[in-house]
């Protein structure tokens, strides 16, 4: 279902690209340079299943290493487009291309990828797309971007010897090789020469091919584009030897003939060696010159012919059912979803969201999700457009409560504890007036159920009678546990010091005494105060919690969002939270939309849910309960 | 009187071409029409269905597409299931040890749907919401070679509740059919991979811990009234064993492979999907 084409261009321009089914099988990828998959592998887990979104990236591209990646989708098929190049480069027409390559990769493969019971095609895709990379790379690098860097012919060679030892090996599915690897090569070395990282062997045996594309560009250029400067636009040479060298790969494959014809193209380059490339240039450098370069333009010609047809074909269907027939089957289903169609119910769902207390930014972003998740997928038979939206949503509010890693608090400790010395520290932060020391003793007394030794820190040493609404607590559990075998103590140092100070004591202090947990409650804290939020990060230093919990209330709205991001962000780049205590909850009724707004805006886990006065009324999230109630 | 009833008999013998038209558009149409009401909803919804599941990166798509072509493809993440129509030799399947050499059913081979799943964290509980009781079996792909084994045990807790859950309905109705599970050990070509024992061993030690840890823990919110505990296995509160779940009706066997290699994990599954047909 999930099929990322990724397609490396070259190792300059683009590193690689791929096409994915959403069930995850590579349908085809180009490689210029090796990526490591995990890069494609961390992209699909962070913003396509946990649909975090990088800081500043507005959602349109993702950093991982040193490579940027960029993306689209075709829901219908099922299939994710993705091209990864570096980050250092600044590439205009990345979008273009993944559109371009979408449309062409859809209407070829298409029927083939909706046979039910199927994982793979077989598709010959590799010179289609060298032929739109060309034509981009021409239409943009002689227009927009002038020179950027040099490249001079002479650099350009040894690239496709590299290329040429792919080659030779015997290829165990011809069709499927990479045709256009070879033509487009000589362009990204050029462009790479600076960047060092790429694995090039220049082979002293330069091989006839590269040559080839370095003369024929030189060729290219002087007739094609007098005007323009040969050192102007590293892309804009590349261009020219692509569609050379790519024009006699491309021929048989649009014939469909395409193995034998690799053969004998492998068969040369292998042979050539040294002495040989002279012969070979000057055959070549005739043949441009003459009948071969008029026999090569037109084969390129057909292909970008066809190219050109698919893309221009566009959204045909799309129009198609207007009328009797699309007003009929707005009921009786099997229609293709438009953003037009889809506009009503979406925001209909945003208005029920919004009247559950689900932030104004989060019942946004989930709608937009989910608009952009069933563009173009077909409705079932006799299900409404209404219908369809409100499943995706109930799904997508689904995914979001789900955590990545299910929290098991007593195990933890108990692995914690059987490793050394140290107790499990979990510390508690939040808003004032939300229920901290509550919650705090509410976990408590969940440990000491389980017979668990634990020290409760009091690091509030700045609201007057914190330490002593503690001190009750602390004084309440022991009563409680006495009968369970649990053990609690309270550690203070009164008011005034520093909090950090004294959590690290505390901690020390439990270690001494063989505790198993120690608990920290900290002062409240307004999530907008820099003063306030910056001792944060030295708190988590000293005290280095397992565990840091934010406590937030079900009552609150709008700001939900920013006290989840603002405290997550609170304790540096190393650390942070590790999950939302959301108290209150037997206050809202059914509008818990806070859930939503806290989790969605962080990616982080709620662990805990505080439903009522008592110590037992603490609860795990059942995320069935929650999405009843929501979409109720 | 008559003249009403005979003008339309008149009407209705009359060659009109209107009339012969009608008919035959109405005997050609009314056929086919009832046809693809009627039978529409049959066909292969009744092959036999087994499930993949396990953690994110054990090697569930790879496995299942060393099914459709004789080298697996190349995989990233999955994020939504993926079905595929597989068969295996008939002679493979458990019914046919009863059947005559010369039985010429033996020849053909016997077909199955093969489903993957997506195995991250957050499309876990989708995945095994396609456990029905309708599945014939479930492969539970894990990787060999981790460490850390609690994540791969906590899938398959829930997987394997949900098949007793699973069970325990289905047995109060009719006779109670044996569920197969089999812990498919990926990625034994790695030098850390374990073998299938003790694989067995840490799981077993993880469900456990698991289950100890579930009992004690805070209840979900709105399941305060739940008068059924979820308990895995045969009720005492010993170790957990994976015997004791054949006493729900719940087989579970250990296979070690590697998608990598000669024939991978075709003829091990081949085997094993044959025993459960």
């Amino acid at each position: 279902m999930s099929g990322a084409p990724r397609t490396t261009g070259n190792a300059t321009t683009i590193a690689a690209r791929t096409i994915l089914t959403t069930s995850g099988i590579l349908l085809w990828s180009k490689k210029y340079a090796p990526v490591n998959p995990s890069v494609v592998n961390s992209f699909i887990s962070d913003v396509l299943i946990e649909e975090r979104v990088q800081p500043g990236t507005d959602g349109k591209y993702y950093k991982k290493d040193s490579y940027t990646l960029k993306w689209t989708t075709a829901n219908d098929l099922g299939l994710i487009f993705i091209a990864v190049y570096q980050s250092l480069l600044q590439i205009t027409w990345i979008d273009e291309l993944l559109d371009t390559v979408k449309k062409l990769f859809t209407s070829l493969y298409g029927d083939q990828l909706k046979k039910p019971n199927t994982s793979t095609i077989q598709c010959h895709f590799d010179d289609y797309f060298a032929s739109r990379i060309q034509d981009l790379e021409k239409k943009h690098g002689s227009a927009a971007r002038p020179s950027t860097t040099f490249v001079p012919p002479t650099v350009i060679s040894p690239a496709p010897s590299s290329q040429s030892e792919k080659w030779d090996a015997p290829p165990p599915v011809p069709g499927l090789m990479k045709a256009s690897a070879r033509p487009v090569s000589p362009a990204i070395n050029g462009l790479t020469t600076p960047v060092p990282e790429i694995p090039r062997t220049p082979s002293p045996g330069m091989s006839s091919s590269g040559v080839i594309t370095a003369k024929r560009r030189g060729g290219r250029r002087r007739r094609g584009k007098a005007s323009a400067h040969a050192s102007s636009g590293d892309e804009v040479s590349p261009a020219p030897s692509t569609k050379k060298s790519g024009k006699k790969l491309r021929k048989w494959d649009a014939e469909g003939n395409a193995d034998e014809d690799d053969g004998q193209v492998l068969d040369y380059s292998a042979q050539d060696s040294g002495e040989e490339t002279g012969r070979k240039l000057d055959f070549i450098d005739q043949k441009e010159w003459g009948k071969k370069t008029s026999k090569g333009e037109f084969v390129l010609k057909e292909l970008g012919e066809e190219v050109q047809a698919i893309l221009n074909q566009p959204d045909a269907n799309a129009g198609s059912s207007s009328g009797a027939l699309g007003f009929f089957r707005k009921f009786v289903g099997g229609k293709t979803l438009t953003k037009e169609d889809m506009d009503k119910a979406l925001a209909g769902m945003k208005d029920h969201l919004l009247k559950k207390n689900v932030a104004q930014e989060a019942a946004n972003d989930i709608v937009k999700n989910v608009e952009s998740s069933l563009l173009g997928q077909k409705t079932g038979s006799f299900q409404s457009i209404d219908a369809v939206v409100r499943s995706a949503v109930e799904a997508a509010i689904k995914r979001i409560l789900t955590p990545t890693n299910s929290l098991d608090l007593l195990r933890e400790i108990q692995q914690k504890r059987s490793r050394g010395s140290r107790p499990y520290v979990i510390s508690i932060v939040g808003v004032n007036g939300v229920g901290k020391s509550t919650n705090l003793s509410k976990i408590c007394f969940f440990l000491l159920q389980n017979k668990f030794k634990v020290l409760i820190a009091a690091c509030d040493t700045f609201r007057s009678g914190a330490v002593e609404q503690l001190r009750v607590h602390a004084r309440n559990l022991k009563e409680l546990s006495e009968r369970e075998g649990g053990v609690v103590e309270l550690y203070e140092k009164g008011y005034g010091k520093d909090a950090a100070n004294i959590a690290k004591d505390a901690v020390d202090y439990a270690e001494k005494e063989h505790f198993d947990v120690v608990l920290i409650d900290t002062a409240g804290r307004r999530h907008n105060d820099q003063r306030l939020m910056s001792s944060l990060e030295k708190f988590a230093k000293l005290a280095a919690p397992d565990k840091i919990f934010m406590v937030g209330e079900a009552l609150v709205g709008t700001d939900s969002v920013m006290q989840a991001r603002n405290f997550n962000a609170a304790f540096g780049s190393q650390r942070s939270l590790d999950g939302f205590i959301i108290s209150k909850c037997d206050t809202v009724g059914d509008m818990i939309g806070t859930l939503i707004s806290m989790v969605f805006a962080t990616g982080i886990p709620v662990v805990f849910l505080g439903v009522g006065q008592n110590y037992q009324d603490l609860r795990t999230l059942n995320i069935s309960w929650a999405v009843g109630l929501l979409m109720s | 009187m008559a003249n009403p009833l005979l003008g339309i008999i008149d009407a209705i013998f009359a060659p009109s071409p209107l009339g012969f038209f009608l008919a035959v558009l109405a005997i050609f149409t009314v056929p086919i029409l009832l046809h693809s009401f009627v039978f529409r909803p049959r066909g292969s919804q009744t092959l036999p269905t087994f499930l993949l599941l396990g953690p994110s990166s054990s090697g569930k798509t790879t496995l299942l597409t060393a099914f459709a072509s004789p080298t697996p493809s190349e995989t990233r993440v999955s994020q939504a299931p993926l079905s595929l129509e597989a068969s295996i030799p008939a002679t493979l399947t458990a019914s046919s040890k009863f059947r005559s050499s010369n039985d010429p059913s033996l020849r053909g081979t016997q077909k199955f749907i093969l489903q993957d799943t997506p195995g991250h964290g957050k499309l876990r509980p989708r995945a095994a919401e396609m456990l029905t009781k309708d599945t014939r079996g479930v492969v539970f792909v894990v990787d060999a070679s981790t460490t850390d084994w609690s994540d791969a045990a906590e899938y398959l807790y829930t997987v394997l509740l949900r098949i007793q859950k699973l069970q325990e309905s289905s047995s109060a109705g009719k006779g109670a059919r044996t569920f197969n599970v089999l812990i498919a050990c990926n990625k034994s070509d790695l030098f850390t991979a374990l073998p299938a024992q003790r694989v067995r061993k840490l799981l077993e030690h993880e469900l456990g811990r698991i289950r100890e840890a579930k009992a004690r823990g805070i209840v979900g919110v709105g399941e305060e009234d739940r008068e059924d505990e979820d308990w895995l296995g045969e009720g005492g509160s010993g170790d957990f064993t994976f015997e004791s779940l054949e006493e729900v009706g719940c087989v579970v066997d250990f296979r070690l492979g590697s998608n990598r290699g000669d024939d991978g994990w075709r003829k091990q599954l081949n085997e094993w999907i044959g025993s459960c047909l």
